[in-house]
């Protein structure tokens, strides 16, 4: 009984905490005037429309990738996937970083070429590189729908008459609708929170201007846009809890037989993909490499940017427990730990707005890492809470009884038993929050205390400063840190969908 | 011991255990056996302290709890034994056992009682349904309880392997001269390891008696149709005989003697009876199963009820035989008075 209050007070802290950045941003944003720069409608236009135009992209790319990856007969195809899926491990800072060197005004390409090539500037390019790095998404939602389809469908269809375009059309894709939509709202959903990318690249989204007015001491209009754009996510988090992701159990998978012309157009095709996505950042660094070497890089940016990261962990799975523990029980609990994942929809940059508020307002708060951490927890807490959920799940809650049973309290119970039980759930949870928070950027932007510089603030500064060959190492870490963490993540989900083995 | 009285226990509006009473004597096991939903885990949830009495207390050696007394489950020293074993699958096999356990020699004594010196260092995935179950009786054990609960120990095992764990756990609590609650749906099972069984009803607790008492003379028509086979069938008292179809008999009634020419239900057993090939039959054969040392037939009556009756195994009735069915039993048949 006192586990019970121990973790319904935890959680209901824990969701009040979650629920106060947005509160503090109507005390602050209420009453602002917003000017030209700060027009809601002109940002709300250029946002959804970004997330269309993205939407869009990342269909296109995606599900054909999709449709390849999952049922054409290719050599290398598990590889072929990989590489495919490998650009959701590339930031958006460095993605957006690299084209902007490459095709900007006197950038690499240019250079190289000897004259200036289109500019990557503005809306299309925003849309462009927004599309590149988000496809992935697209492209592992709809594929594991195609996976679970029945490939005697597709035999039926073709016995029927139809040809393999037409059955593609009507028999496959209706099927995998959901799949489609699942991936495409996150991608609707990463375009709008995303800070760097239309930062990177001049488009006036409402993240880019949030960030514009809090460098004008407009914290108020920072607060007004930041509501503004938690209104559209909320639209779309309301979508996207109304796509059902209906399962099949494909009793066979259907293959595709391609002939040699369009195996090999379709290689092309996935070859030109992964140069965009992956080639040329990989020329930009290896140029910068050459130009200035290992600059840039030292001992205490190491240090700034793990140990954080590794508070934010420890504190983000230390919160988690009781949510997770309150969560099992139902009600209530479910409730509490939804509210508690409120956080990850928040943008980075909203996050940082509403606590930089508190900070001002809170002097032993301003500028230290404590509000840096409360920040990072705040989003990142559902990363923790999915993973020590599941394993109370699936814990039998006959041992905890069997311990009281055999004379052990709650506590010890709880520290011999569920506890040790917790860990593996905890480390990977705790894991993913630490690359996490070591690759984000805007609200480390704005939270850090002056002079702690991580390796994103570090690249912020370089790209900003125009020193772009002093991002080669700080950005290979970054990908490498990032990498590590899309393979957890996608580990852990194959481990849910299976049923999780224990 | 262990004493309920009046023990209610409620969930909202629903009472999953209505007004029970027993007492547990030393080193004495009970049986509690009963349909699902009856109330019989709820009794054990309440004496292990999972559960608060709504009405009613319970005496756990001294200790009073009742609604307003509660005992934390740690503080009633009382030994669990699960249908799923619950075994700490962090732990090996010996630390399990000896999970909080100060004297290493209990842990030894009982590793070595139910043959599980071999298994100590292995984790509890590796082992088998009746490997689990004996770890978990013998932590149980080696934590010198004052009383152990089994609930349902054996329903997720294999027919082959209950009858043999069966009488070991039965050995190892007479060993450790524990008394115990022993909760299950089988029937077979509480007759033959309780020393006292007690059939639930809806919460009721229907008799609590010796296995025999229970079966010979069931306080109930739901206690004589649950424990055993049987069925009942209308006869009427005379001067302390039961007059039926099929013959007289003695008979018991839980409610004492029958005025004469009382109209009751008498219970019969399938070796209550016997039958023999006659021209006047009462009975026809409806079909035979041969179970090596007996037959067991299932007749019908002219009026279309079906008993079985189990006959030697020398007696041979093809299907469709008349026959004549008689009582055959010396003892006395219970019978519960009819009110209409």
């Amino acid at each position: 009984m006192t586990r019970l209050s121990f973790s319904a007070a935890g959680s209901f802290i824990i969701a009040l905490l979650v629920l106060s950045p947005i509160v503090v941003l109507f005390l602050l944003g209420w009453g602002a005037e917003l000017d030209a720069t700060a027009d809601a409608t002109r940002l709300l236009i250029n946002t959804v429309g970004l997330a269309l135009a993205t939407v869009v992209g990342s269909v296109l790319v995606g599900v054909p990738l999709a449709i390849a990856t999952a049922h054409c007969r290719l050599r290398f195809r598990r590889i072929w996937l990989a590489v495919l899926v490998a650009p959701l491990a590339i930031p958006s800072y460095i993605g957006a970083f690299t084209y902007f060197a490459a095709f900007g005004q006197g950038g690499l390409l240019a250079e190289a070429i000897g004259t200036p090539l289109f500019n990557i500037e503005g809306p299309v390019g925003t849309a462009l590189v927004m599309t590149l790095y988000t496809y992935p998404l697209v492209l592992l939602t709809t594929r594991a729908s195609l996976r679970q389809l029945d490939g005697r469908m597709v035999e039926a269809a073709r016995c029927l008459g139809a040809s393999l375009s037409e059955t593609l059309w009507r028999v496959v894709i209706p099927r995998v609708r959901s799949g489609v939509a699942a991936g495409a709202l996150l991608a609707a959903l990463y375009s709008m929170s995303d800070f760097a990318t239309p930062a990177i690249l001049g488009f006036d989204t409402f993240t880019r201007v949030i960030y514009v007015e809090y460098n004008a001491f407009g914290l108020d209009r920072a607060a007004l846009l930041s509501l503004h754009l938690l209104g559209i996510i909320a639209v779309v988090l309301l979508l996207e809890s109304r796509v059902s992701v209906d399962r099949e159990s494909g009793q066979r998978a259907f293959e595709m037989e391609l002939n040699t012309v369009s195996r090999s157009l379709l290689q092309i095709l996935m070859s030109l993909i992964l140069v965009a996505a992956i080639g040329l950042p990989a020329w930009v660094f290896g140029a910068w490499l050459l130009d200035d070497g290992a600059t840039g890089v030292s001992l205490s940016l190491i240090w700034n940017t793990t140990y954080p990261a590794l508070l934010a962990a420890l504190v983000t799975v230390v919160a988690a427990v009781p949510v997770a523990m309150y969560a099992t029980r139902g009600g209530a609990g479910r409730w509490l730990e939804r509210i508690s994942t409120l956080g990850y929809g928040v943008p980075g940059i909203v996050m940082g707005t509403a606590l930089l508020y508190v900070g001002l307002r809170l002097d032993w708060f301003y500028q230290t890492v404590a509000l840096l951490v409360l920040g990072h927890v705040l989003r990142f807490l559902p990363l923790a809470v999915g993973p020590i959920r599941n394993a109370f799940g699936r814990m039998d809650k006959n041992l905890v009884a069997a311990a009281r049973g055999l004379g052990a309290s709650p506590w010890e119970a709880f520290q011999r038993v569920s506890l040790p039980l917790l860990v593996p759930a905890a480390v990977s949870g705790g894991a993913l929050v630490f690359l996490e928070v070591m690759r984000e950027l805007p609200l480390t932007l704005l939270l850090r205390p002056t002079g702690l510089e991580t390796l994103t603030t570090e690249l912020w500064q370089v790209f900003e400063a125009g020193y772009f060959g002093r991002a080669a190492i700080p950005g290979l870490l970054l990908i490498a840190i990032s990498s590590i963490g899309v393979v957890l993540m996608m580990r852990g989900e194959r481990q849910q969908v299976s049923g999780g083995a224990s | 011991m262990l004493k309920l009285s009046d023990l209610t226990v409620r969930y909202g509006n629903f009472t999953a255990v209505d007004g029970v009473s027993f007492e547990v004597g030393a080193a004495e096991i009970i049986t509690l056996v009963g349909p699902t939903g009856c109330g019989k885990s709820s009794v054990l949830r309440a004496v292990a302290g999972f559960e608060t009495p709504s009405a009613g207390e319970i005496q756990i050696g001294g200790q009073v709890i009742n609604k307003s007394a509660h005992l934390p489950p740690e503080r009633r020293n009382i030994g669990l034994v699960f249908q799923d074993f619950a075994l700490f699958p962090h732990l090996s096999v010996v630390e399990n056992i000896g999970f909080r356990v100060k004297d290493t020699a209990l842990v030894t004594f009982w590793l070595e009682q139910l043959d599980l010196g071999a298994l100590r260092e292995q984790r509890p995935e590796t082992l088998s349904g009746g490997q689990k179950q004996r770890v978990a009786l013998a932590r149980a054990l080696a934590h010198e309880p004052s009383m152990v609960l089994l609930d349902e120990p054996l329903s997720n095992l294999d027919a082959a392997l209950k009858s043999d764990l069966r009488w070991r756990i039965r050995d190892a609590l007479k060993t450790a001269g524990v008394p115990a609650l022993w909760v299950t749906h089988d029937q077979s099972e509480a007759l033959a390891v309780g020393d006292r069984v007690g059939v639930m009803r809806a919460g009721r607790l229907e008799q609590i008696a010796e296995a025999e008492s229970c079966y010979r003379a069931p306080a109930s028509r739901f206690v004589a149709r649950f424990l055993g086979e049987g069925v009942l069938i209308p006869g009427r008292t005379s001067h302390g005989a039961v007059i039926t179809e099929f013959g007289n008999a003695t008979y018991y009634c839980a409610a004492g003697q029958l005025p004469n020419d009382t109209k009751v239900d008498v219970l019969l057993r399938p070796h209550d009876l016997a039958l023999a090939d006659a021209t006047e039959s009462n009975a026809t054969v409806l079909s035979s199963r041969y179970e090596g040392e007996t037959r067991l037939c299932t007749i019908a009556t002219p009026a279309g009820t079906e008993m079985k009756v189990r006959v030697n195994h020398e007696q041979r009735f093809d299907d469709g035989t008349s026959v004549v069915a008689a009582i055959s039993a010396s003892h006395a048949l219970p019978v519960f008075a009819t009110h209409d």
